[in-house]
């Protein structure tokens, strides 16, 4: 199995190299296995029963250069395979620079995210399982 | 040792081969599908800014599009926002933000798009049985349900994207190319 890993990451590494070459949000529910190697990066994945993963990937505009502009508010509530709340808001270049300074406007979005909500979690009645996230990369 | 091994192998194979055999009886009876031909139920959204397909596919499921490129054997699910990219200047943020809130998706013809050559910005997948995966996110392979949503965005985007899928299933989406500075 190792060996596969291994050979599914040299595969994956020819293919892509390091760098994200994308703007990646993800949330992915597993229940029973899988032998993946991501194409944005070169890390691996084996999971063997219930997994739950989220995660962002922030790409540099070219090789040694800064990470693109970014102000983005996510809003992710998962119960369970089917019970998922997936909401984001990204603004990229200029209108992230003129996002990004601006608390008002941040304190909109975050609300219009998260439906006029305080929190992240769609029903007041239903379990709390709240991820938020602000970037604000320049 | 070798008695132990060969015994996992001999259970493994008790358990995979019935498995696989089952999936394989149930694509020959279902039907397959190749991207948006076969047996497949393949339905089209639009709003002020943005395009929506909803795909069903039940038993084999071949993919060729770069997001979800790959093949299924069981029950596959997928949902692809694509961008309009209008680019209405005049709009502030709030009018936005009102504008994707009040956009409902709404039904279309299928001939009215053509969405091959567009990059969905935000997809939803569920799968269940088995993927082999040889997308724009991941190789591999994987057994079981699935379920995964993914916002993808080029770093040369510049403007403003909002996709909002709730529990209940509903999606909105909204794109910009820029804002008005308020």
């Amino acid at each position: 199995m190792k060996i596969l890993l291994l050979k599914v990451g040299f595969i994956c590494l020819l293919l892509t190299g390091c760098q994200a070459t994308h703007l990646v949000y993800v949330h992915t529910t597993t229940l029973g296995l899988e032998v993946t190697a991501s194409t944005e990066t070169t890390s691996g994945r084996m999971v063997f029963g219930y997994d739950r993963d989220t995660f962002a990937l922030v790409p540099r505009k070219k090789d040694n250069e800064d990470a693109m502009s970014l102000a983005a508010i996510s809003c992710i509530y998962a119960r369970g395979l089917n019970e998922v709340q997936f909401r984001h808001f990204v603004s990229t270049g200029k209108t992230a620079i003129d996002i990004a300074q601006d608390r008002e406007i941040l304190a909109d979005i975050k609300s219009s995210i998260q439906g006029g909500s305080d929190n992240c979690s769609p029903g007041e009645t239903q379990a709390s399982n709240t991820s938020q996230k602000t970037n604000d990369t320049k | 040792m070798n008695l132990s091994n060969e015994n996992n192998n001999k259970c493994l194979a008790a358990v995979f081969i019935p498995a696989l055999l089952t999936l394989l009886l149930t694509t020959l009876v279902t039907g397959c599908a190749i991207n948006d031909k076969g047996f497949t139920q393949l339905r089209y959204f639009e709003n002020a800014t943005s395009y929506m397909t909803k795909q069903n596919t039940w038993g084999g499921f071949i993919s060729t599009h770069s997001s979800d490129r790959g093949f299924t054997l069981g029950y596959a699910e997928r949902i692809k926002v694509y961008p309009k990219m209008t680019n209405n200047a005049q709009l502030t943020l709030d009018q936005f933000l009102q504008q994707t809130d009040n956009s409902d998706f709404v039904e279309s013809s299928t001939k009215e798009m053509d969405l091959e050559n567009l990059q969905p910005f935000a997809w939803f997948e569920k799968s269940q049985g088995i993927t082999l995966h040889a997308n724009s996110l991941k190789i591999g392979l994987s057994a079981g349900v699935e379920v995964r949503n993914v916002l993808r965005l080029l770093p040369d985007f510049e403007g403003v994207f909002i996709i909002n899928r709730d529990p209940d299933g509903s999606i909105k989406a909204g794109v910009q190319g820029s804002l008005q500075q308020q």
